[in-house]
This record gives structure tokens, sequence and C-alpha cells, in this order.
């Protein structure tokens, strides 16, 4: 399969497909992201629903438009990353503790088991991963308020 | 180096592996501002009698000491050698000239060892005057020998890291002076304020008013704030001043350190400890740091402020003085010899805790093989005798410093208590004043508060002075893989790699006596022998992780001594049994031999080593953290993830050490697929146990007790019916 003649489509159910100029069509693919945290929007991955991949997009911009859209919109649906707005409350400062905070989807708590579940992303972004493997982002970690700088500056 | 025999030196010197004993037997010959660099005590003399005989090699030349015999030394030149040979137990050492021999020697196998550290130095040493073109010649290129440091007291050694700040260092100093100078003008001000004003205020009897009372008071009153004020501003600039400067000094201190372990060749690390070089870097450093921010400037202030009084107190009154001043000598003995036993008490105690800290990173890291066989008792055991070790070395000092401090306070007081008897003498005589003798009280308890705290430093100072000893004593080792004095770019090898009768020596075994290999660019060599054949040696000595004992090893026709050590490795590709993954990202572990490659590059390798799949279905996928020890992935992913790592740096010249020997066959398989994509077109030497892992190897190489034993394809070997047909049953057995 060739990233020139892709052509991707969702059908009734909600199912992705891909196919091209050649005749291949895929169903039932979904979009993966190889680098979700460094490089999130190039390297997407199209794999089939055993895992395999079948295409490489090192960047959606080559795509058309249309596919451009449906890939963006298939990758937002498959993902839950909150982003983080402010950090309400910490039960201690030694692993595992719990957090209460406020996110782009809401107020909720979770878990860190590790301090390495708090990692540096990039020059000022930061990433979170909870208990049960969900992550919260915070883009710029300086446009935060003092407190929750202070709470997550301790682990970064 | 007479000097070195008296208390410190001695010590210093051991830090080069030299004894007092060998200094001393040297004596005048080593010529002097040299160390010796390499000795041996012979065991045996030439009549085979046990004996001792010293032979060294120092400032270029090789000196005998025999008992009382006058000594007898050679200078080292281009066309000596030396040659040593061992026969059950017994050695004889030839020293050649011109091929020739000029002296002999012998010795039993224990000092094996230490008679071919002497021979490697000897012939670099002669080596060394002469330029040979190192292909052309069959034996060690020329290597760098660096001259060791001259002893000196290890905190001293210090100050080369000072060396560059010296702006800091005189103005930290300068401060310091002030400061104290500053807080010795208060006490002064009480004199004339008690002679000059509250006395005859007192005896006056209200004849003046207290107008005029306080009018009389206030400059003094304004002096003393005013000497505080300024005191207090000096100390906090010196304070800042001197705590920056200890920073800096022992971040360099780490970072050189570090900088040096990493210099270090393989062996180092195969005698020392883990746990006992991370202490070395982090806890000792940061002693050091501790001293030189605080303790030391306390030091500094202390022993200012003891001087400037003594000073003052004689220029007051000098008898009054030297009586006060009395138990100052005493305290001076005592802590004189409470130090020279603290000092061994600290060495010790900072051994007991380095093996205690050797425990743990000892036990931890192979905390399932003890949960395992459920020995954690054991564990806890073994933690607690060295912890007990810990605990008895301290109360081995602490029962001296319980006596120590506390002597060193009584005799403060009796200090004081002098003071009183003969002051309150000469006041009655109207000798002084009581100005005076307030002044003598005041200053006098400065000075013994002052003294009672540099002798409580000491301890402080003793441990800073053990942890810079620890310090220095891995910065003082130099790797016995050198680099070579003329290198020869290798630039990108073609990867035909011959070697020529090597030989290697592990301390007195020798582990492989004289092999004679040549592999074509681009072949495939599988390597199998029983274990302890010398597999693993021989390919550690195409890396360069040791050096050959005799013989070469030639890349591309080039002895591979003759190479810098970087751009020869960056050649060599390896995978290992074990694949160690550092904590980061996978992308960041891919790309761990090209830091710059592109995410294209890390994808492409991750492909070529089928291991692009597995990394796609992670959460995180190529950005998925993992640990020191790859949690979180299977053996066969943290391998495949290795595998990638070889291939992205596109290695001339390839080792597989038993790279599919901890996993199950179906892992294998997948290992194997990956591996071979990674061999094409690459020289590579594979170590394997499985026989059947060979199958595509142009050739088979047996060895067997540090030989090769045979060499031909799979099916050639078999019918050799040898030592390979011996192995090849010897699993089909297993299997069946």
């Amino acid at each position: 399969m060739h990233v020139e003649t892709l052509v991707l489509s969702v059908d009734a159910l909600g199912q992705l497909s891909a196919s091209d100029s050649q005749g291949n069509r895929f169903d039932d693919i979904r979009p993966v992201r190889l680098f979700p945290l460094s490089k999130p929007s190039e390297w997407i991955s199209l794999v089939d629903r055993s895992g395999k991949e079948i295409l490489c997009v090192d960047d959606p911009a080559n795509l058309s438009a249309e596919n451009q859209k449906v890939l963006a919109s298939e990758l937002e649906k498959r993902e839950f990353v909150p982003v983080l707005k402010r950090v309400v409350w910490v039960s201690g400062n030694s692993e595992p503790c719990e957090w209460k905070v406020e996110t782009d989807r809401g107020t909720t708590s979770f878990i860190i088991k590790d301090e390495n579940d708090v990692r540096k992303l990039g020059e000022n972004g930061v990433i979170i991963v909870d208990s049960f493997g969900i992550r919260y982002h915070v883009p710029d970690r300086d446009a935060l308020d003092s407190y929750s700088r202070r709470i997550i500056e301790w682990y970064v | 180096m007479a000097s070195n025999k008296t208390n410190g030196g001695v010590e210093n010197s051991e830090l080069f592996g030299v004894p007092a004993e060998v200094i001393d037997r040297l004596g005048s010959e080593i010529p002097p501002g040299l160390t010796v660099s390499t000795f041996v005590i012979l065991d045996i003399n030439q009549a085979r009698q046990f004996d001792g005989i010293l032979l060294a090699l120092a400032g270029g030349k090789l000196i005998e000491q025999h008992g009382s015999e006058p000594a007898r030394s050679w200078t080292v030149n281009s066309n000596m050698a030396l040659r040593s040979s061992v026969f059950s137990g017994l050695g004889s050492l030839a020293l050649l000239k011109d091929n020739q021999p000029i002296a002999m020697w012998s010795f039993t196998a224990v000092k094996a060892a230490d008679v071919s550290r002497l021979m490697v130095q000897f012939n670099q040493t002669a080596k060394q005057k002469l330029d040979l073109d190192p292909s052309l010649s069959n034996e060690a290129p020329a290597t760098v020998a660096i001259a060791a440091p001259a002893a000196a007291k290890s905190l001293l050694r210090l100050s080369r890291f000072a060396k560059h700040r010296m702006g800091l260092v005189i103005s930290g100093v300068m401060l310091t002076l002030f400061a104290t100078a500053a807080g010795l003008i208060w006490p002064y001000l009480t004199m004339p304020l008690i002679d000059d004003v509250l006395i005859p205020w007192q005896k006056s009897n209200s004849e003046l008013t207290s107008q005029q009372f306080f009018t009389a008071l206030m400059p003094y009153l304004l002096g003393m704030v005013g000497a505080a004020l300024v005191a207090w501003g000096l100390g906090w600039a010196r304070t800042y001043i001197m705590s920056y400067l200890s920073e800096q000094i022992s971040c360099d201190l780490r970072n050189e350190t570090y900088r040096h372990l990493q210099k270090m060749s393989l062996d180092f690390y195969g005698a020392k400890r883990t746990g006992d070089l991370i202490s070395r870097i982090s806890s000792d450093s940061d002693r050091i740091c501790n001293f030189l921010s605080s303790h030391l400037l306390d030091f500094i202030t202390d022993l200012l402020m003891i001087v400037l009084t003594s000073l003052i107190l004689l220029q007051l009154d000098p008898w009054l003085a030297i009586v006060s001043l009395l138990p100052f000598p005493i305290i001076a003995w005592l802590t004189h010899n409470v130090r020279v036993r603290l000092r061994h008490g600290f060495a010790r105690a900072g051994h007991a805790w380095e093996a205690m800290v050797s425990v743990l990173t000892d036990a931890i890291p192979g905390v399932r093989v003890v949960k395992a066989f459920a020995q954690e008792q054991r564990e806890v055991v073994r933690f607690e005798d060295a912890n007990r070790h810990v605990l008895d070395s301290n109360i081995r000092i602490n029962k001296l410093w319980s006596f120590f401090g506390p002597t060193v306070t009584v005799l403060t007081e009796i200090g004081l208590l002098l003071i009183w008897i003969y002051g309150a003498w000469l006041v009655s005589h109207q000798t002084i004043t009581v100005g005076k003798l307030q002044l003598f009280v005041l200053y006098i308890g400065r000075f013994y508060v002052r003294l009672d705290s540099m002798s409580r430093m000491l301890a402080d100072t003793q441990r800073a002075a053990a942890a810079t000893f620890r310090v220095f004593e891995i910065l003082d080792q130099r790797p016995t893989v050198m680099e070579p004095q003329s290198p020869v770019d290798p630039g990108r090898i073609t990867g035909g790699i011959e070697l020529r009768g090597v030989r290697f020596r592990y301390g007195n075994r020798e582990v492989i006596s004289g092999v004679d290999i040549k592999v074509r660019p681009g072949e495939l060599v599988g390597l199998v022998g029983p274990s302890g054949s010398g597999k693993s040696t021989l390919v550690n000595l195409v890396c360069r992780f040791y050096d050959v004992t005799e013989g070469a090893i030639l890349v591309d026709g080039q002895d591979i001594r003759s190479f810098p050590i970087q751009k020869y490795r960056s050649n060599v590709g390896i995978v290992l049994q074990e694949p160690y993954l550092f904590f980061g990202t996978i992308a960041e572990n891919i790309a761990y031999g090209k830091p710059n490659a592109s995410p294209d590059e890390i994808i492409s390798a991750a492909r070529a080593a089928h291991a692009h799949g597995f990394i796609s279905r992670l959460p995180d996928g190529y950005d998925s953290i993992v640990g020191e020890r790859g949690q979180g992935l299977s053996g066969g992913e943290r391998q495949r993830i290795s595998i990638a790592r070889a291939i992205l740096t596109d290695p001339r010249l390839l080792i597989l050490d038993e790279a599919t020997s901890a996993v199950d066959n179906e892992t294998e398989r997948e290992i194997q697929a990956a591996l071979d994509n990674l061999v094409k077109g690459r020289t590579t030497i594979a170590i394997a146990h499985r026989l059947s892992t060979l199958r595509n190897a142009d050739r088979i190489i047996v060895m067997e007790h540090g030989v090769v034993v045979e060499v031909g394809k799979h099916e050639d070997l078999l019918a050799k019916n040898g030592v390979y047909t011996r192995l090849h049953q010897a699993q089909l057995a297993v299997m069946h």
C-alpha cells in the first residue's frame, strides 16, 4: 500500500477502512501513534485487528485533506488524554499517593504508584500516568498555578 | 622520596599500590620526582630457594634489589625485552638485550600475574624508545604511559580543583579574615566601657548627671552595634562565597570521578563492587563538600580567631596571657594523639559502610533469586552482619570521642578558672583594672570555645580526609587498555580479522594459549566449545575490552592497539546474552549507539529487528519507558531491542555472545530472524551454546582449553568425530 493512493473511509458502524488504487482493501483497521508523547502528530501506523502494520504514515500532512480529517477524528476517538489544569489536592509526597485534579474533561482523582509515573515531556510539558495507565497531559507547567507547579516540579 | 616514609606519606604511596617496604628497599635508587610504576617481589632466587628479590621499573630503569647486596640496574632501551615462561608452577624471567639474555630470575606461579604486569610495562617503556610502524610489529604498539602523580596529602590534592577559582578563594579568605577581626572589636570595647564609664560612675555617687553618663556611654554602645553589624555582613558574604566554592569543587570532583570511571577498562569493574563505586561518587564527594563548605570555613575562622586573640592578650598583659594559655599545650598534645587514632577509626568505618552498601547492591538486583530460593532470612542476616560492623567501628570511634570531647571542655574550664584566680590577685594588687580582667575573660572564653569546636571538627576533618583518599584512589587508577601513542584512524573498516599467536593470561591462569584465526570480511564464524574454553575471552579481546598478553589482533591488517579505542569500537556491534536496557524510552534505547538517529532510522532498525510489531502495540509506542532491567518486556523483546540498537549503528564487525541462549525455542526463532537481518554483509563472530543456531555459519571454530581444536563446516566437523561431535551428541541426548 502507498501513502500517495491511500483512501481512508469510515463505514456506518464506525469501522475504519483503507484502500488504494491497486484494489487493496483493509477493513477494521486502526491508527496507532508510534511516538504518542514526543511526536504525536507524526509517524502514525495503520494496523489491522491483529496488530499487523499495513501502512506507516510518517507525516499525515502528505495525505489528502479528506484523509487527514478522517485520520485525525479516528485518532481522537481512540484516545483519552485529559489535559491537567490544576492540582487541587495531593495525599502526600510519597508514592502511592492520591491526586485530586481539574482537567479539561472535568474534575477527577487518581493514584500515582511510582515517582517515575510523572515524567517530563519536552522542555516544559509533563505526562502523568495513573495506576490504571490513564495519561494526563500538562502542556506547559509554567502556565499552572504555583501550588500545582510545586507538586509537579517535585517529581520532574 | 625519603619524606614518604613518615606518617601520611606511607598511606599516600599505597595509593599507587606500592608498599612502603618497596620504597624503603629502593631507597635512593629511584630518581627524585618519579614513583615506582611497577614492581614485583620475586619469591624465589635463582637457586630455587624461597627468597625476596625486588624487581622494579622506575624512571626508565629496571632495578633489582636482593637482600643486602648492592642494587643492580639496567637502563631500559629499545633493543631490550623481558620474556617469561611458566611451567608447572615455576616461572623464569629473562632480560634480553638484542635477543641475548643478560639477566635471569625465577619465581613461582603466585607471582606470575605481577611478573606479566611488569613485563607489559617494561616492553611498553622499551617500545617508547622506538617509534615503530605498529602494523609491521607483531608486538604491542606503544601506548601512552602517564607518570603517576607525586604523592601528597589527600586533602591538599583537592586544591587542584580550586586552582582555576583563585579569585573566589582569595576573596573568601580575605572576607574570613575581616569578619573574624570585626568579631573581636566588640569585646575590646567592653574594657574602656567598664574602666572609663561604669566604674567612675559607680564611684562618683551621682556627682555626674545621667545626661553626662549617657553621653559617655553612647559612643561605646554605638561602636559595639556597628562592629556587630559589620561582622554580620562580612560573615554573610564569607559563608556564601565559601559554600558556593565548595559546591563547585565537589561538583567537579564528581564529574571527574565519573568521567574517569567511564574511561576505566572492563577488568576494573570486574574487581570492584558496584556499591563501593557508587558510594565513592555519591556519599564521599558529598562528605567532602560538607567539609569544605562548613567545617573548613569554621576551621579557618577558629584558627584566625585563636591567633588574633592570643596576639591581643599578649599585647594587653603578657603574664596574664601566659597563665591563661597554660592548658593549651595539653589540649594540642591530646588532639594530636587522638587524631592519629581517629583517622584509622574512620577509615575502618568507611570500609564497613561500603561493605554494607555492597550487600544492598548485591541483594536487591538479585531479589528474584533470593525469593525463589527462600533466602530472605539469610540476606537479612548478611545485612545485619555488615551493619553490625558499621556499628562496631562507629562505637570504637565514639569510645575515644566521648572521652576526648569532655576532656577538652574541662581543660577549657580550668583555663578560665586560672584567669579568675590570677586576675583577681592582680586586681587586688591594682596591677590591672576590672575592665581588663573582664576583657581577658571574654577573650579567653572565645579562645577556648574556638579550640573546643576545632577539636570537635577533628572528626569531620578526618572523615573528609578519608573520603578524599577514597575518591582519589579511583582517580589514581589507570585504564589497563590504553590509548595508542601514535593513533591510526581505522575509518570504516572492511572487517577482515586476524588473530596472530594470541595468548591471554588472567591473573596467573592462561585462558587463551596461542590462537591463530583468520576471518574474511563478511564471513559468519561460529565459535563453540565447552564452557571455560575461552570463547568469551576471545571476543572480549577482539572488542579490545582487554589487551592480549602476547601476540596481536589485526583488523584490516592493522594491530587494533594502534586504533583510538572509541573509533575502533564504533565499528564493532555487540549483542549480549543478557541485553541491558537503560532507563528511558524505547526509541532512546534503540538510538543508544547513535543518539542523533532520526525516527525513520529508529523505526527501520526496529523493523529489521522484528521489534516494530510489539513496540507499536505498547500504549506509548516508541515513547514507552523501560527501566534498568527493562521491566514489562519479555526477554525476547528486550533482546530484539538490543538487536535493533546494533543494527542502527551499522557495525562492520559484529559479536553475538550467546544472543539466543537465554530464551525459549519460539522466541529464539523470532530472534534468529532478527539476527539474520543483522549479520547480512557484516563480519560476524557468533558464540553459540546451541549448535543449531549456527546453521548459517560459513565456518565453525571449536575451542577447548584456550586453543582452537577444530575448524570447518557443520558436516565436516561431524565427520571428524572429535570435540564437535561430542558436543553435538551431548545436545541431542539432552533433547531426547
